[in-house]
């Protein structure tokens, strides 16, 4: 009898496994061969309404400045926009820097919450949403950089009276930090190019991130705000929009920038989160879905294998357990069925919120090549993620329901730890091949960027010589991004314009050479000999007293090489 | 044992070479850069012709020149006029690119097969052909059955009959799209372009955009914008609409006001005010009393956010307002003279009638048919073909503009729009909507 | 004129549909020649790991049970034997209560102090409570409820279906769901598939042979923690590495972009 128990619970987990299988196949399949939605991206800039961007802040100070820049440059009408930086408790000098960026632009407003024991982002934009004037709401997190038509690009499909929820792309920026960071990209690759693009190709639920995305003012009034007992109030917001008949549009050219968590402590706090606050969601709309009168049978089935998703773990965890059992107490056949059931699990999971095939189209789709080797890693991520979720989903049985009870139950923030002074700029530059070279002038700007922190922090420096002295580093470090970037484009028109600037603003002479040898270069791509032995005799000059031997040298074979032939032309 | 030892070494050595590629890529990595994403990308409608321009305007300026060309090395048509030659490097290749100075005209039959910068005003006879891509700082007029590359104008551009041009044209001044012409890819201008019957592109974006008859006479009309007022509410307008929400429809109450406060609100402000004061929880089905006419067979649910849910096929008659948002799982079908005070979203198709205005946007998943001098205040997109009557226009100032198809778009004579058109199987201005619908 | 190249998010997958059914016809041959010619197959592999059990000093008896039969006149969820079959000599280890009761707690102890190391990264922290836990329960049932393994004999006779053609199968529809519909050539999938099915035969030998050493010098403990790990699970490891590697080298030599218009 227990067998024949333990026999059908073990089916009945092998079946759901099956279909989370044909689940994502349905949407890599649709992702390769189906017709890929157009989500108004023929439209955008035509229609820009009132925006008010939300920035929840809590101890942002090494990225906030990043952000507001960002804000600053964005490309949009500027009297209908609008930046609310919601200050929550900060103990650093977040307020500051926000102040000091409000004092200068007229659309910057900062709210500073001080009092009060409600915490947490979801506490922080229900204040900020009292004070947006404008008709929809977009938010970007602390860290997160967007390009300059990002918020046009989210806007666009509000002009769809059905649309009420938009979710752009998110790309981790400190890829490169960690082992960890590295997987968490590959994650986010599959995660978004794949598996949310289907989800909006089929017309069933893109799930909203919560940062990158926006929801029109009146729907959100309309469905209650922001619920400060959730612990994904994304999640939550997601399926309140949906479940009352508006839409929720995924964008995929949105673009912007994130910083990932780069260790698995973190990793770990921000799963639980996720993990907890899905799972209050699952208690709180399950039945809500189920019996919804406006979803069709296809999205209810779709919208509820999300809110279980966070319940997978369990489920393996349970199987797991009932194979042991099986395999010590069992017959063989139920011994069958429990390898099976590991195998599903297996190749459904591996990385588990974006299955490895999903992971691989999507480096296919964004033309990316190696960095997929690194997908058996993602064994490890697999076992650390079900872990982690499965002892979420206990906590959120019994410690979960308080939140939802309670009507002020306090969230802290938990926080992914800021790397200081990652402009996305930076993440552009340097090919390795030359980085001896670059990394020099790169090297020579993060410690004039170290020393502006210095400065920083030292009281008798005001905010607005702070904020000037920033650009200068962040000018040439730009400058040589966008021209390594042209070049590798062959625009080299531009880039050698960008070269140009580049060596007006350097100030160390060895960098000053430099620039000048990469300017010779592509004059010497595009044939004018002339102007490349102008350049590198230039840079002979300037290196005469660098002491860089080995530029000296090139520079030197590089002459050798032009004189003779220029002659020749001659 | 100790072989048995050498066999798990063996099998371990298995099981490091399927994590080998994983640990060189980590430990060597090749791909460990961000995604990039260009974070100072503007979006551009004529993104083509300023990256074009951008590319050619250094080469001739601050780069010498290599060569002024003699006589011999000119065609006909060039010899009156001095030209310079120069090389740009190109994807791949090395392109020659020729600058000639003065008014050019070029006779017909003529070919040419370099990059053309042209400093002055550029005319063409019929017959001609241009290999390469053309950037006349002037004017443009280009003949009939000429087949082009690309074109971009500073000033006007006016392609003749029977244009083909294999890219985009781009002018910054009005464009003139006559009668045949065929664009495969985009035609911008600064100003308004203007299409003649039988032209196919797939794309314009513009200021304005006019479908012109014989004689591209400005007929477009001037949209008249629907402004909701701004109204006081106070407690006695709160308290009737607390009463009567329930147990009257929205004309009923906006009756109601006239009799009672002598004002004539739009019927779109009662249901934001009754949204505002929470009379309406998200998704609360209407009861028959609140129902308009048009909806009586239908299920509808009010959404709270100025939105009505309607299942099903709706029908609206003429002369009827519908004073919210309205989203239809359903096919839409409306007579003439229907005001859509907001914006309206069907899942299937969508047929306005003669004389509708709508406030906000028409989206369908299906074919969009806009009858007769209707005005659409913001855009209309479709997942499949648009049909678009005499008269019509798309777009105005205050809320923007502008139409996309997932299929192709069909315009009749006297259409006109801002902004943006785009359509995946091309546009085509047609003689008679009714035609290409009965077929 | 130069390319202009289009945002990632418009460039179109050029998935070949193709390709896939193509992929398919092969997973079908691959299970059609694996239903004909499994147990020759099984033949092949079974003298190789004769040849590793006797390099091992494993004693082994090697029988021909009935005569070849191919799988479809074999039901498969039942133990129908055939072709050559190995006899391991059976080694119950038995555990004294007493020293399970001291192992168990002491591997409860070292998870736990490990899962208290900060520097120990997550994942290896649940990788080696999963396997404390393993080997505690397998140490639990020895001792108290017996040192066989409640299977009947013939899990401990190592068969065809120990083999591993199953997988073959698998990793077959694996590719052609997953990769064939990809961009790129079809040889060049199809050398990846062919890759990957000679490594899974080349492991699964080497496995087999590995658990039955194991099982001959180390007892049924081992066995069972061995068994059930290795068993199916493991092999996605090598599957998603040919899985990696196929899809950078179609990924690196997609050369077509939407157009530009």
């Amino acid at each position: 009898m227990v067998l024949f128990v333990v026999g059908v619970i073990l089916i009945f987990i092998f079946t759901v496994m099956i279909i989370y299988t044909v689940r994502h196949y349905c949407f890599l399949w649709n992702r390769l061969f189906g017709k890929q939605r157009r989500d108004f991206q023929d439209l955008p800039g035509k229609y820009q309404p009132g925006i008010s961007i939300l920035v929840p802040m809590h101890n942002e100070e090494k990225v906030a400045a990043n952000i507001l820049s960002r804000l600053v440059e964005m490309d949009y009408l500027r009297e209908r926009y609008e930046a609310i930086v919601i200050n929550d408790h900060s103990t650093d000098r977040t307020g500051q820097i926000a102040d000091g960026y409000a004092s200068k632009y007229d659309f910057i407003k900062v709210v500073h919450r001080t009092e009060g024991k409600n915490r947490g982002k979801a506490s922080a934009l229900k204040v900020g949403t009292v004070f947006a004037s404008h008709e929809i709401i977009l938010v970007f997190d602390a860290d997160y950089q967007p390009s300059k038509n990002c918020v046009q690009r989210l806007t666009a499909p509000f002009c769809d009276v059905a649309v009420g929820l938009v979710m752009g792309r998110v790309v981790p920026l400190n890829a490169p930090d960690s082992f960890l960071t590295r997987m968490l990209d590959l994650e986010r690759s599959g995660g978004y190019q794949v598996d949310q693009q289907a989800r909006y190709n089929l017309n069933f639920l893109p799930q909203y991130g919560g940062t990158v995305g926006g929801i029109r003012k009146n729907i959100l009034k309309a469905i209650g705000g922001w619920d400060v007992t959730k612990f994904a109030e994304d999640t939550d917001v997601t399926y309140r929009v949906f479940l009352n008949g508006w839409k929720v549009t995924y964008v995929n050219i949105a673009e912007c920038y994130e910083e990932v968590v780069h260790n698995w402590k973190e990793r770990r706090g921000q799963l639980r989160r996720w993990a907890i606050g899905h799972n209050q969601c699952l208690f709180a709309y399950f039945w809500k879905t189920l019996t919804s009168p406006i979803l069709k049978f296809a999205q209810k089935i779709d919208a509820l294998l999300l809110l279980y998703v966070y319940v997978i773990p369990v489920l393996m965890v349970i199987g797991w357990l009932l194979g042991i059992y099986v395999y010590f107490f069992g017959a063989y056949w139920w011994w069958i069925l429990f390898a099976a059931l590991m195998f599903t699990l297996a190749y459904n999971n591996v990385g588990n919120f974006a299955v490895f095939c999903e992971v691989g189209t999507s480096v296919v789709l964004d033309r990316r090549g190696r960095v997929v080797w690194l997908l058996p890693f993602n064994l490890f991520n697999f076992f650390a993620n079900m872990w982690v979720c499965a002892g979420a989903f206990f906590v959120t049985l019994f410690e979960g329901f308080k939140g939802v009870a309670k009507e002020e139950y306090i969230l802290e923030w938990e926080k992914t730890k800021r790397v200081s002074g990652i402009n996305a700029l930076g993440a552009e530059t340097i090919e390795r091949k030359e980085a001896p070279r670059p990394q020099i002038i790169k090297e020579k700007a993060v410690e004039e960027s170290k020393i502006v922190e210095k400065e920083v922090v030292e009281e008798s420096q005001t905010i607005e010589e702070k904020v000037t002295e920033e650009p200068k580093f962040a000018a040439l470090d730009s400058a040589l991004a966008e021209a390594y970037r042209l070049m590798r484009e062959r625009n080299y028109g531009d880039a050698v314009e960008v070269f140009k600037f580049a060596v007006q603003v350097a100030e160390d002479a060895t960098a000053t050479a430099m620039l000048e040898v990469e300017l010779g270069k592509i004059y010497f791509i595009l044939g004018e000999k002339k102007n490349a032995i102008q350049e590198f005799s230039e840079a002979s000059k300037i290196c005469a007293d660098c002491g860089n031997e080995d530029l000296k040298r090139e520079i030197e074979d590089m002459l050798n090489k032009l004189i003779p032939l220029s002659g020749k032309e001659s | 044992m100790i072989n048995y030892l050498f066999l798990v070494l063996l099998f371990m050595g298995l099981v490091f070479l399927c994590f080998l590629p994983a640990l060189i890529e980590y430990l060597r990595p090749k791909d460990d850069k961000p995604l990039a994403i260009n974070l100072s990308m503007e979006l551009d409608e004529r993104y083509f012709a300023h990256s074009f321009r951008g590319i050619l305007e250094p080469a001739f300026s601050g780069v010498e020149k290599d060569l002024v060309l003699k006589d011999e090395q000119k065609p006909g048509w060039l010899q009156k006029f001095p030209v310079l030659k120069t090389h740009l490097m190109m994807h791949r290749d090395k392109e020659e690119i020729w600058l000639a100075e003065g008014d050019i005209k070029v006779p017909a039959g003529s070919k040419f097969d370099r990059i053309l910068i042209v400093n002055g005003n550029f005319s063409t006879e019929e017959n001609c052909s241009f290999e390469k891509e053309l950037f006349v700082k002037g004017d443009s007029f280009i003949g009939q059955n000429n087949v082009l590359q690309c074109i971009s104008a500073t000033g006007k551009l006016k392609l003749e009959e029977n244009v083909l041009v294999r890219g985009w044209i781009d002018a910054d001044e009005d464009v003139y799209i006559s009668k045949g012409c065929k664009i495969k890819s985009r035609a911008a201008s600064g100003k308004i372009i203007w299409i003649a019957k039988e032209s196919q592109l797939s794309r314009l974006a513009g200021e304005e955009f006019v479908v012109g008859g014989d004689g591209m006479v400005k007929t477009k009309s001037k949209v008249k914008e629907i402004v909701l007022p701004i109204i006081r509410w106070t407690k006695e307008m709160d308290a009737i609409i607390k009463e009567n929400f329930k147990s009257k429809n929205l004309f009923e109450i906006k009756e109601l006001f006239k009799e009672k406060f002598n004002e004539d609100i739009p019927e779109m402000l009662f249901f934001r005010r009754a949204r505002v004061l929470n009379f309406i929880e998200p998704l609360v089905k209407m009861n028959e009393k609140q129902k308009p006419g048009f909806l009586k067979d239908n299920k509808v649910w009010m959404q709270g956010g100025e939105s009505v849910l309607v299942k099903g096929n709706v029908t609206i008659s003429e002369g009827e307002n519908v004073p919210y948002n309205i989203i239809i799982k359903g096919k839409l079908t409306s007579q003439a003279d229907v005001v859509f005070q907001g914006g309206l979203h069907a899942t299937k198709d969508v047929f306005l009638g003669d004389r509708n205005h709508v406030v906000g946007s028409v989206v369908s998943d299906d074919k969009v048919v806009l009858g007769m001098d209707t005005v659409i205040e913001n855009c209309v997109d479709a997942e499949k073909d648009i049909f678009i009557r005499k008269g019509v226009t798309i777009g105005s100032e205050k809320r923007g503009g502008g139409l996309a198809a997932g299929g192709k778009i069909y315009l009749q004579e006297g259409v006109s729009g801002r902004y943006k058109v785009y359509a995946e199987n091309g546009i085509q201005p047609v003689e008679s909507i009714d035609e290409i619908l009965s077929k | 004129m130069g390319t202009i190249r289009l945002h990632r998010s418009m460039w179109k997958m050029m998935a070949s549909k193709f390709h896939f059914f193509l992929g398919i016809i092969l997973s079908i041959l691959i299970g059609i020649l694996v239903v004909f010619y499994a147990i020759p197959y099984w033949w092949l592999q079974a003298r190789v790991i004769e040849k590793l059990l006797n390099f091992a000093q494993v004693p082994h008896k090697l029988f021909t049970l009935a005569k070849p039969i191919n799988l479809i006149e074999g039901i498969p969820l039942y133990y129908h034997p055939s072709g050559p079959t190995f006899q391991i000599p059976v080694y119950y280890q038995s555990v004294s209560p007493f020293a399970a009761l001291v192992i168990c707690p002491l591997l409860l102890i070292a998870a736990i102090l490990i899962y208290r190391m900060s520097f120990i990264p997550l994942p290896v922290k649940v990788v080696f409570i999963i396997l404390a836990f393993l080997t505690g329960v397998s140490f639990l049932y020895v001792a108290f409820i017996s040192p066989i393994p409640p299977h009947p004999l013939y899990r401990v006779i190592i068969d065809w279906q120990f083999s591993g053609v199953i997988i073959l199968v698998l990793i077959g529809v694996i590719f052609a769901l997953t990769v064939f519909p990809l961009p790129g050539s079809f040889l060049a999938k199809s050398f990846w598939l062919v890759l990957t099915l000679i490594f899974s035969m080349i492991w699964n030998t080497v496995r087999i042979s590995l658990v039955a050493a194991t099982f001959y010098y180390f007892g049924s403990l081992p066995f069972l923690l061995m068994h059930y790990l290795m068993g199916v699970y493991i092999d996605f490891i090598y599957i998603v590495m040919f899985y990696s590697l196929s899809v950078s080298y179609l990924a690196r030599r997609r050369t077509s972009e939407a157009g530009w218009e």
